[in-house]
């Protein structure tokens, strides 16, 4: 087995329910979740010039998965026009978003913008400060706290109604 | 009512534990990854074809810019059975050799097209297997075709000549100064197996005329020079600029002429941009050896249908200042 794909094991088999969760959060569902994580896997190890260390990988990985997020969501806003003529009538819905569907924390969470949530999740979830948040995003500090300061009264007041209502 | 930053952290890991297990194996992530770094390999190994997307092939093979050109990187793998080819399309037959350059068919948006592929095993191994396909600039085995046209995976073509009727009809949205390729992927058995692949057909929409006003063409040329630079790991070039010549005269300057076939007089436009740039895309490095890097990115693009004829990447300028070919175009 090469090198890669023994580090590719090690962080699929041995962190791979970590990093879904930290996709759960962004994606607030369980299917893209799965499709994030194996995305920014497959990306991280495709390309061995960028693998760092494999103590690095990890955070590499999630780096890779919030800004897959981001781009993803930016392309989900340009699709969306059309997705419900494409969508079929009769969807079952995934049992797992049934019951993400009702946390009001995952509601707050699809409130915010894509950039405001990942930095809620980079910034609350896997606790990096917040200049590395801003390196992530490749974005300013004073941003990502601007970003932070609107999500955080943003999830404030949803979650606020849910709990009174 | 603010939220207190200890509160959002307990109810984020309590969200984050809704999510359900993995549903992904270790094995499908590692097979996809193993295709991908193939197809990257085979792409920088062997393909000799270049256009814009699949630039990363041509700096694989790197073209002399004043003799500086990157080495290619680590041992060379061993060369694959060379297939040769006749295709014929719509009644024009051309001979693509084993080493030889693409050749460019220009077509229109809507086209029927019936190909006669004729394919050339040297012994002698045979090939067990065989694919043709459309692909769009990027090889990345048979799954890359879209559609794939023949296969023939069952028997083993033995060396001799094989004949493929083929029928495509190019999308009717093929925008002018766009293309896609006639690629064709084949693998063998022996004491040393493995598979290739390569590009042996562009089939090119071109420019209307009078759609070629000067703002036009800068803006094919640059959009072009700017997704090559994408591949070149997204580094800003300096500067891009451009100026039309012949095919002979440019690669007089350049080097090269074995990618894609043009003929000497044929009208080109030779686009040089000055940066910094990694080929990280062009396949895996072995530690030993550095990504092909350089300071000068060469195109040479047709006229007619902007395909990329020809690239390089080098750390000095060409030996010959392009405002000797003619009026420069600055593109940036």
């Amino acid at each position: 087995m090469d090198s890669w794909e023994q580090a590719l094991a090690d962080l699929a088999s041995g962190r791979g329910a970590a990093l879904k969760r930290h996709a759960f959060l962004l994606c607030g569902n369980d299917a893209q979740a799965d499709d994030l994580v194996q995305e920014a896997l497959v990306r991280a190890f495709t390309r061995p010039l960028r693998v760092p260390q494999p103590g690095a990988a990890e955070a590499y990985v999630r780096a890779i998965m919030v800004n897959l997020f981001i781009d993803g969501a930016r392309r989900r806003t340009r699709w969306s026009r059309v997705a419900p003529l494409l969508r079929p009538a009769d969807m079952t819905p995934d049992p797992a978003d049934q019951v993400s569907d009702h946390d009001a924390m995952l509601t707050a969470l699809r409130s915010l913008s894509p950039r405001q949530r990942a930095c809620v999740v980079l910034r609350y979830y896997q606790d990096l400060p917040v200049a590395e948040v801003a390196a992530v995003l490749g974005v300013g500090e004073g941003t990502v706290k601007r970003y932070l300061s609107e999500a955080m009264s943003r999830v404030a007041v949803r979650l606020s109604s849910a709990e009174s209502g | 009512m603010p939220i207190e930053e200890r509160e959002l952290r307990s109810r984020l890991a309590e969200s984050a534990a809704l999510a359900g297990p993995p549903r992904f194996t270790t094995e499908d992530l590692a097979g996809r990854v193993r295709r991908i770094r193939r197809g990257r390999r085979r792409r920088a190994g062997i393909i000799a074809a270049v256009s814009v997307v699949a630039v990363a092939s041509a700096v694989a093979i790197p073209l002399a810019l004043g003799g500086t050109s990157q080495p290619v990187i680590g041992a060379p793998p061993p060369p694959p059975p060379g297939l040769s080819y006749t295709v014929t399309v719509n009644g024009q037959r051309r001979a693509v050799p084993a080493t030889g350059a693409a050749q460019i068919f220009t077509v229109a948006p809507g086209e029927r097209l019936t190909m006669t592929v004729e394919v050339t095993v040297p012994g002698p191994r045979a090939m067990t297997a065989l694919w043709l396909g459309i692909t769009d600039g990027v090889l990345s085995g048979h799954a890359s075709m879209e559609p794939v046209l023949a296969a023939s995976t069952r028997v083993p073509l033995r060396p001799g000549a094989h004949r493929f009727v083929l029928r495509w009809t190019v999308p009717a949205g093929l925008a002018p100064g766009s293309s896609r390729q006639l690629s064709v992927e084949w693998a063998w058995q022996g004491p040393e197996p493995g598979n290739a692949e390569r590009e042996v057909a562009y089939f090119a929409v071109p420019l209307p005329s009078g759609a070629t006003s000067p703002a036009a063409v800068a803006r094919q040329l640059r959009t072009k020079a700017l997704h090559a630079v994408t591949i070149c790991d997204g580094a800003r070039p300096a500067w891009i600029r451009a100026v039309r010549t012949t095919f002979s005269k440019a690669t007089t300057v350049v080097g090269g002429g074995n990618d894609i076939a043009g003929k000497p007089s044929d009208a080109v436009y030779l686009v040089l941009m000055k940066g910094d740039f990694t080929l990280y895309s062009g396949g895996p490095v072995p530690s030993c050896a550095q990504a092909p890097t350089g300071h000068y990115f060469s195109a040479i693009v047709d006229a007619a249908t902007f395909v990329t004829l020809e690239a390089g990447l080098g750390n000095r300028p060409p030996p010959v200042p392009l405002q000797t070919l003619g009026p420069l175009l600055h593109l940036t």
